[in-house]
């Protein structure tokens, strides 16, 4: 199913500038399994609204500065 | 703007992962025993197509075996992960931290959100793959074949459901799954 709408993340980049955070160490933070932070890295799940906050409030970041719903484009 | 690839998973099988291939191997083995006991009692003579209450009483004992043995290796299986965690860390830093470790473990093992949507998408497999097994069963008594053919065709639907789910999950543990 194509989705015309994807939800992109910063946590890659968030984790790097918050002194090389590992997945780990966010995934004691905010209670969730290494492996759910590694899908929503990868985009391969979409987090909980719950769970984007709780992201958000790890990094002292707004959500919308973390998540971004963004127009999917295709790639020739 | 950083552009930082996203190369971090792991090629590593988690814990999630070890622990439905755990689950695969306890139902594949009991299956292999269920058919190498019943196959002998059957040329034995033990166990006629005709007595009913005799194979229905194997499926239970099966059923109970498979649920005992389920609970236990999972039971090793939990207590050598965590061995084998803490053995890892003390590799990997020297010390073990007790707090941290017992924090890491809890991390590893407990479902989260995505484990739980995982879970309800592999148990509509595993019900599907049951209930098909088991209609076919019936299917099978209507064109006048044994009924012990539906017996064990319940007992082969629950194993096999079981065996669908696991893979379900494996599959989505690796490829990720929607919230829709």
């Amino acid at each position: 199913m194509f989705k015309d709408y994807v939800i992109h993340n910063q946590i890659r980049t968030l984790r790097f500038f918050a002194n090389e955070m590992t997945q780990l160490e966010l995934a004691n933070k905010i209670g969730v399994s290494r492996q759910t932070i590694i899908a929503i890295e990868s985009e391969k799940y979409n987090p909980s609204l719950e769970l984007a906050f709780k992201i958000s409030n790890v990094f002292n970041k707004r959500i919308d500065d973390v998540f971004s719903y963004e127009k999917t484009t295709l790639k020739k | 703007m950083l552009n930082i690839t996203l190369t971090e998973r792991n090629a590593v099988m988690t814990f999630k992962e070890k622990k439905s291939l755990v689950s695969i191997l306890v139902s594949t083995l009991l299956i292999i025993a269920y058919i190498i006991f019943t196959t002998l009692r059957y040329q034995e003579g033990h166990l006629p197509f005709d007595n009913y209450q005799l194979w229905a009483i194997t499926l239970l004992a099966f059923g109970g075996i498979y649920i005992i043995s389920y609970i236990v290796i999972h039971i090793i299986f939990y207590i050598v992960t965590s061995v084998s965690m803490a053995v890892k860390e003390q590799i990997k830093t020297g010390k073990v931290n007790e707090i941290d470790l017992e924090q890491k473990i809890k991390t590893e093992m407990n479902d989260d959100e995505m484990d739980k949507i995982i879970s309800l998408k592999a148990q509509r497999v595993s019900s599907i793959v049951t209930s098909f097994i088991i209609f076919i069963g019936v299917v099978l008594i209507a064109f006048n074949l044994e009924i012990v053919l539906l017996i064990n065709m319940i007992l082969f639907g629950g194993f096999l459901g079981n065996i669908a789910e696991e893979l379900t999950k494996i599959y989505y543990f690796k490829r990720g799954v929607s919230n829709v």
